[in-house]
Parts: C-alpha cells; structure tokens; sequence
C-alpha cells in the first residue's frame, strides 16, 4: 500500500515538475535557436507601435507578411508600458528588440546602468502622436490647480512632456522633493498619479466628487482620441504643441543580440522602413482599399472602433530616420529629465556607464549604421 | 467479503435529498446570473457614470476569444489557457516536490522542525504576491511567473502534510516498534503512508491556491496566459467585457480543477482503505 | 532459577516523572516466566500492568533491575512482540500486508512472504479476508490479524495487553478458545496482562496477582486443571475465588491510600 500512496504522489508531482524542467529551459535560457528567430516586444495597443502590427500582418506582393518576407521569425510580446519593456523585458532577457519610447529607452538605461541594460537605439519610430486631455469642467491649464493629473507611467516620454506642458504653464507636481526650475514662477500645483492607459476613460467618467476622479491625462494615441470622440473630454494641447516634431518611440536592440547576429538586425531594420512607407503612403490616401485595410489593422491593434482609429491615424507621424535634429532634441530630453530629476547627473558614470556628458552619451547610445 | 456498497452518481440523483440540493445550486445560479445581467450596470452608471458589462457580453466575449482576436493579442484564448496552466502544474509540481519531504522530516525530527519553525512561520502570512521583487530581482523568464504560482501551492501542501504527520495515532509507533521496525522503516512505512489523506488534502488546496495566483503572477512578467489576457485587457486597453469574460474562465478552471483533485483524493483514500 | 525458565526478570524498578514528583510505577519485581507457558497478569488499575508489558517489548526503559532470556534466539528475530487492546493495524493495509509486515521489515522474500502470510491467515481462520482493509472488520476479526501479525515477527514471547477488552462477551469466549488453540499450535510463550479473573483463569497456566502501585508480585497461583476447561466445574470455581480474594484485598488496600491521600489534600 505504501507504494500505491507513493505512486499517486509522484504522478500528480513528477507530470508538473518535469514540464518545469522543460519549460524553464526553454525561456531562461533565451537565445533563439535560429538566425532568423527574433524576439520582439512592443506596447499592446499603443498606436505608435502600429508600424510592428503592419510588419507583421500586412503581406506586400506575397503571402507572406513583411515580417516573413525579410526571412524573420518573429515571437511577439505585449507590454503594458516601455518601462516594463525596458526592466522585465531587456533586463531580463526576454526580448532581442523592441520598439519603445526613447524616454524609457535613455532614462532606464542610464538608471539602471549599462551592466544591466545593454542596449542601443538603432532607428525611431514616430514623431509626436500624444494628446493632453481634460475633462469637460476643465477650461484651461490652471483650472487643475489641485486637481488629479495622469500618464501612463513616470518613465515614460508622455510623462515628461506632461512636466514641461506644466512648466510652461507654471504648474508643478505636489509633493514633487525640489521644484524643477528655479526660473519659473508657479502659480499652483497638481496632484500626480499613474495609470495604464486602459484605465484613463473609466477614470475621467467618473463623477468629480470621485476620489479616483482623473481631471487630465496625457497619453499616446488612440487613448486621447478615444475619450474626445466619446464625448468624455476634449484637447487642452497636443504633444506637438509642446515640443514640435519631437521623437517619441524608438527601436532599441540587446547589444548582444545585435553583436551574435548582424544581419537579422539588418533585415528586422529593412522590415521596419518597408512597414513605415506602406504605412505613411496608405495613410495619405483616403479611401483606397490600403486605408481601409489600415484603418482595419488599427483598429484591431488597438481594440478601438473605426471612427476612434481614423482619428488617431490623424495625429500620427511615423518616420524611421534619425537626423542630426533627432540627436538633439534626444540629448535635450536627457537633459530635461535631469532636470525634472527624473535621472541623477551621476548616473552618467554608474553601474557601468562611463559617459562624459550627456551628448557623449547620445554619441554612444544611438547608432545610426543601420539606417 | 464485506464491502459498503458504492453508490454511483446515478444513485445519488434518484436519491430525493441530494436532488434538493442540485435544484437549489441552481436556482442560486440562475439568480446571481439574473442579478449579472439587468441589475450591476445601472448600479454602475449611477455610482461612477461608467457602464458595466453584462453576463451575456462577458460570455460572448468569452466565447469569443477561442477563435478571434485583436491583433494586440498575440494568442487566441486557448493557447492563453495552456500558458497559464502549464505555469502553475509546474509551480504546483515543484512545491510538491520540496514540500512534502520537508515536511515529513520536519514531523519526523523535532530538531529539524525547531530549526525551520521561525523562517516558515515569519514566511507564511506573506501573500505571494508580495514576493513580487524577490521574483523580478533575483528571477528571469518564466521562473518569475512559475515561482509566485510556487509560494501559493506551497505553504497549504506543507502545513497539512506537517498536520498529518502530527496526527498519526501514536499507537501504530508502538506496534511498528514491537513488530521489529526500525526508524527508517517507521519512517516509510508509517509516517509516509499515514499521512497520505493530509497530503492529499494539501495538495488540493495547493493547486487551487497556486491557481488563484495566477493573474497577479503573469502581470510580472509573462506576455502571455489567462492572467496577462485579463490585466492586458482591463488595464492597458480598457476593454473590461474581455477581463469578465478571462474571470469566468479563470472560475471555471479552477472550480474542474477543484473537482478533479477532489475525484483524485477520494479515489486513493478508497484504495488504500482508508475511507 | 528454574532450569526451564526462559525469561528471568530481577529486582524489576520503573519510575518516572510526574511533574515535579517521582513516582515509582512497578518496584521489587522478580519473576521467571517458564519457556512455552501462558502466564497471565493480574492487578488494580494503575498497579504497572501496561508499564510491565512495555517495559519488556523495550517500548520503554526499566529504572534499574534485570531482565535476562536465557534462550539465544535467531539472528533477526525479536524476543518479545506485543498485542495492543485497540488493535493498533495499520488502516492503509489489507489484512494480509498488515501480516507481512514484519517480514518486510526482516527483508524476507516475496514468494517466502507470501507463504508465511498465508499460513498465519489459515491459523487464524481469515481465508477470505486477505484483501479487505481494517475498516471492513469486526473487532474480533481484527484482534486476529493482530495477532497473526505479531506471529509473523516469530518472536518467541508474545506480549499481549487486554486484547479483547474491547470485544463484546461472546466474541470475547470464542477468542480465547481460538487464542488457546495458537497458542497450543505454536508452543509460544504468552504473558496475557487482563482485569478478567474468570479470564485469566481459563486461559492461564499461572496466574500473577500484582500489587498496587509500586506494582510488586504479590501472589502466583497455579492452575492446574487440564485444558479445555469447564467455567462452571468446582476447580474452577474455586481458584477463581481464591484469586478474586486476593485481588480484592489488594483492589481495598489501593483505596485506602487513596482515601487517606484525598483526606491529607483537603486538609491542606
């Protein structure tokens, strides 16, 4: 009888442990097995991804999707925030590349250090596609004195925009340690909080008496679009507004990956301009069965109906180049955050980093070989 | 041979008192259903001016997710399943593995038990969801998911195995003793299979633990699965009909998993006669 | 000594702690008990009965004192085994693994095992039940595996504390003519601890009367009438009298002290 009790035991146990020693294997140990094999992470309905859900749905004269026809596997992962990306994906091993704000992409590099997060910005992404959103009570700027503001996440480039939107309206963050700039003079302060971009509509329907009520929100596009078109709220200013063709989203790779296999990075790069000039060229047709079909994708990519899509595609600039304007404003955004403290100047020569200065470590951060 | 006739499930229906009670599991059903579809949305809207999904649109949303999906979800619902599943058998089978011998020994040797006592007892109020940066820090990959699903399974399978060690009649030692056993031989064939229905019981209790974890574990760090299906879809899109419609899932699941490992317990208690 | 004596107990003392206090539970115990013979032990409660029995299966350390067996027995092989009042089988074995126990634990083969299970089944007349589990069993049923059980250890002294206390009369009566006929199959030694007089004196060939605690001999009465025997013949009668006396002045002696201690405590 013992070994019948034994028996049971072992099986229930030994059925699950030995799938552990499988599946463990298999993902920490990480590396593809294959050249084309290639992991990518992006931001679950995050329309400044949508150049990766045209990479990897569309097929260009074929069957095949862009992706395939540039002779890459690709194995897709959702984030919920280019932080997440950045520490859980990067640091972590789980991604080869991924397209990601560059916000994330330079202040969690920096923070964490390059012993943890070897990484590279190799191409952008979009310009711009961000919207400053208030609620139906909220006139202007400095009705939020006191009131709830939100982002999708403080590592994010969204939430840095929101600081300098602020600033440039003399409103800081309450409770924030030291004010940002001793040149401006503040007229008031906001309250800050997180919240995922899924949450922002329910947040901003609720009553303002609600102590979960969300008086404005920055987010990438669809979400802005999506609560103006629902009659929730309505634009106070557009990224654009704020700081003019700025980069947002970038493609950051594992400088390991990009060392061990070259040439799949420079066909995921092909894959990457192929996606953005069908992108741009079906989006400034209106009406042709490709704007339908982006519309389409859009949509899906984004769970956001048709109309909500269209105007999202609308604030959209994708481009994938990076100019000598790029690199600047990329080191003004470093120096921003610095600013706003949400990187330590120290950081410069921690955990591995040894940069000089902030451009020399734009100089080092950003290549531009694979454009 | 004497043998208590087993009454088969057939049996059991004609049986007019446990017919009562399927009828009544119904109607509580029917009614929680009812109050699901027609009465939370307008309690919704007036409390926080926001709509709440409905029975009907999370089942179809449910339903639904087996064969479409939008094109931010990378897999269709089954597959999300087999994620999540294969994530807490191997938590559980892992927390089995390492339970239960500890805690046969630790029943088994006082000193060994005293020298654990503090670690386990300052361990076990902690929520695994709270191992969170313990996870992330010292984790990468699917480790980090499988190891919240581990610390739920695990202090259930220990405790109660630990508890079944304790309850043996003290009496079977004295007749092991006196019948030439050494320690070694009480150990395993006393203790071991004296403890068999507190392991069972543990067991049980631990899968459906490990389970339970299983949403706030793939939140950490899985891009896929049942868990990250339901926080992706609530949080980061907003579109909650799909999160209600990943929670009945996620209720379901559990509530076979519970009967299968009921059926399981029952089955080898009978065998091995102890039932 | 006796010549023929095949357990030698000397000098016999078991004490332990009860809280802050020592008790002495047997004291100035000697007995031999004779190699095949069926000896019972007789006694008011708490006079050391049980603590005797444990005692000699090494369940638990005498104080001081002696117990020597004067028979080598065979390498692997206990001197004494033990029958509890409750059974004590294991619940997750059949009636059959529950008797290769003790073979399993001396490592006896498979086919050996089988062999020697099945004999003791047949001497304890459960064919039939080799496959049915504890719980399915009368309590005499399961006093016989018990007993078949401790057989199987081979041992030549069977310890057996009360073992159909817990049996209603008649299962009781068909028992001890069963266990006689083991016994008489088996030449084992048998030390049989009861509170039954009428029992004690249709199975034994001796019959220790113990004091109260510290449980000492106090008499040792020979039962000399020839087997089966007849409860209702006069020899029977009368020895059983003469034990019951003996007891029962020891059985009004213990309540004595208890009496006199009750007393002292109220005093206080």
């Amino acid at each position: 009888m013992d070994k019948k009790i034994i028996a049971i035991v072992l099986v229930i146990v030994l059925v699950a442990a030995a799938l552990a020693a499988g599946i463990v294997l298999m993902s920490s140990s990480g590396a593809p097995s294959a050249p084309s094999n290639i992991r990518v992470g992006y931001i679950a309905g995050d329309i400044h991804h949508l150049p990766f859900a045209i990479a990897n749905n569309v097929t260009v004269g074929g069957t095949e999707s862009i992706y395939a026809a540039n002779d890459l596997n690709v194995t897709a992962n959702g984030y919920a925030n280019g932080g997440a990306i950045m520490d859980t994906g990067f640091a972590q091993d789980a991604i080869d590349i991924a397209y990601v704000g560059s916000a994330p992409a330079i202040s969690k590099h920096l923070n964490l250090g390059k012993s943890m997060l070897n990484t590279s910005i190799i191409a952008q992404v979009n310009e711009e596609g961000s919207l400053i959103v208030a609620d139906l009570a909220t006139s202007n700027a400095s009705d939020l004195v006191g009131k709830k503001v939100a982002s999708p996440s403080k590592a994010s480039i969204q939430y840095l925009i929101l600081l300098k939107w602020l600033e440039n309206n003399g409103l800081n963050i309450t409770g924030d340690l030291k004010p940002y700039n001793g040149t401006v003079t503040y007229i008031g302060s906001v309250n800050y909080t997180d919240a995922a971009a899924g949450t922002l509509k329910t947040l901003m329907t609720k009553p303002s008496t609600d102590v979960d009520h969300i008086a404005a929100f920055i987010c990438w596009e669809p979400f802005g679009s999506d609560v103006i078109d629902g009659g929730i709220g309505h634009l106070l200013a557009s990224s654009h507004d704020v700081w003019p063709n700025h980069p947002c989203c970038v493609i950051v790779v594992s400088n390991v990956f990009a060392a061990t296999h070259p040439e799949a990075v420079k066909r995921f790069i092909a894959a990457h301009k192929q996606a953005i000039n069908w992108t741009n060229t079906a989006k400034n047709t209106n009406a042709t069965a490709n704007y339908m079909l982006l519309v389409e994708i859009t949509s899906s990519f984004t769970a956001k109906n048709a109309t909500v899509a269209a105007d999202a595609l609308a604030e959209m600039k994708y481009s994938y180049d990076i100019s000598a304007s790029t690199i600047d404003m990329l080191e003004e955004f470093t120096q921003k955050m610095m600013d706003f403290n949400l990187i330590a100047a120290s950081k410069l020569t921690a955990g591995g980093n040894t940069y000089a200065s902030v451009s020399d470590f734009i100089a080092n951060y950003v290549k531009t070989d694979y454009i | 041979m004497m043998q208590a006739e087993d009454s088969g499930i057939l049996d059991r229906i004609k049986d007019s008192e446990f017919a009562g009670r399927i009828i009544l599991g119904i109607i509580g059903a029917i009614a929680f259903i009812l109050f699901w579809e027609y009465g939370i949305d307008p309690i919704a809207v007036s409390i926080s001016g926001n709509h709440f999904p409905t029975f009907s649109e999370s089942l179809s949303a449910l339903l639904d997710s087996f064969t479409h999906r939008e094109l931010w979800n990378p897999n269709y619902m089954g597959e999300h399943l087999g994620f999540s599943l294969v994530r807490v058998l191997m938590g559980f089978g892992i927390a089995a593995f390492v339970a239960i011998p500890l805690a046969l020994l630790m029943g088994w040797m006082r000193n060994f038990e005293s020298l654990l006592f503090p670690i386990n007892e300052i361990a076990r109020p902690i929520p695994p969801l709270a191992w969170i940066p313990v996870a992330v820090i010292l984790m990468s990959g699917e480790l980090k998911v499988v190891f919240i699903c581990f610390l739920g399974a695990y202090f259930p399978i220990l405790i109660n195995t630990l508890q079944g060690v304790k309850s043996i009649d003290p009496l079977l030692f004295d007749a092991a003793k006196t019948l030439g056993a050494s320690r070694r031989d009480i150990f395993l064939k006393v203790v071991v299979p004296a403890t068999s229905s507190h392991m069972m019981t543990g067991l049980k209790v631990g899968l459906g633990v490990a389970w339970m974890t299983i949403v706030a574990a793939e939140m950490i760090g899985a891009t896929n699965g049942v868990g990250w299906y339901i926080y992706f879809s609530a949080v980061q899109q907003g579109i909650y009909v799909q999160a209600l419609g990943g929670m009945i899932l996620i209720g379901f699941v559990g509530y076979a998993i519970f009967m299968v490992m009921d059926i399981i317990e029952r089955r080898s208690l009978k065998w091995m006669g102890m039932r | 000594m006796d010549g023929n004596a095949l357990i030698s107990i000397k000098d016999l003392k078991v004490s332990f702690k009860k809280g802050r206090k020592v008790v002495d539970a047997i004291d100035n115990f000697s007995f031999d008990v004779m190699d095949s013979e069926f000896v019972c032990v007789l006694g008011p409660s708490g006079c050391g009965k049980t603590t005797l029995l444990r005692v000699l299966s090494n369940l638990q350390e005498a104080t001081s004192g002696k117990v020597e067996v004067t028979r080598k027995v065979d390498g692997g092989k206990p001197v004494f085994t033990q029958v509890f009042q409750d059974f004590a089988l294991f619940p997750w074995r059949t009636v059959r693994k529950n008797i290769e126990f003790p073979l399993e634990v001396r490592g006896v083969s498979a086919g050996e095992k089988e062999r020697s299970s099945s004999q003791l089944i047949d001497l304890v007349n459960l064919d039939g039940f080799e496959d049915a589990h504890p719980k399915e069993l009368s309590g005499g049923m399961k006093q016989r595996v018990a007993i078949a059980r401790a057989l199987a250890t081979e041992a030549s002294v069977l310890l057996m504390d009360e073992p159909f206390g817990s049996l209603d009369a008649q299962t009781r009566n068909l028992m001890q003519k069963e266990l006689l006929d083991i016994w008489q199959k088996t030449k084992k030694t048998i030390i049989f601890v009861t509170h039954s007089v009428d029992e004690a004196v249709f199975l034994s060939d001796r019959i220790l009367v113990m004091t109260s605690r510290p449980g000492a001999v106090k008499k040792v009465f020979e039962v000399d009438i020839p087997r089966p025997r007849e409860r209702t013949s006069k020899e029977f009668i009368y020895i059983r009298g003469a034990v019951l006396a003996e007891l029962q002045a020891e059985f009004d002696k213990a309540q004595a002290v208890e009496h006199t201690r009750d007393k002292e405590r109220s005093k206080r």
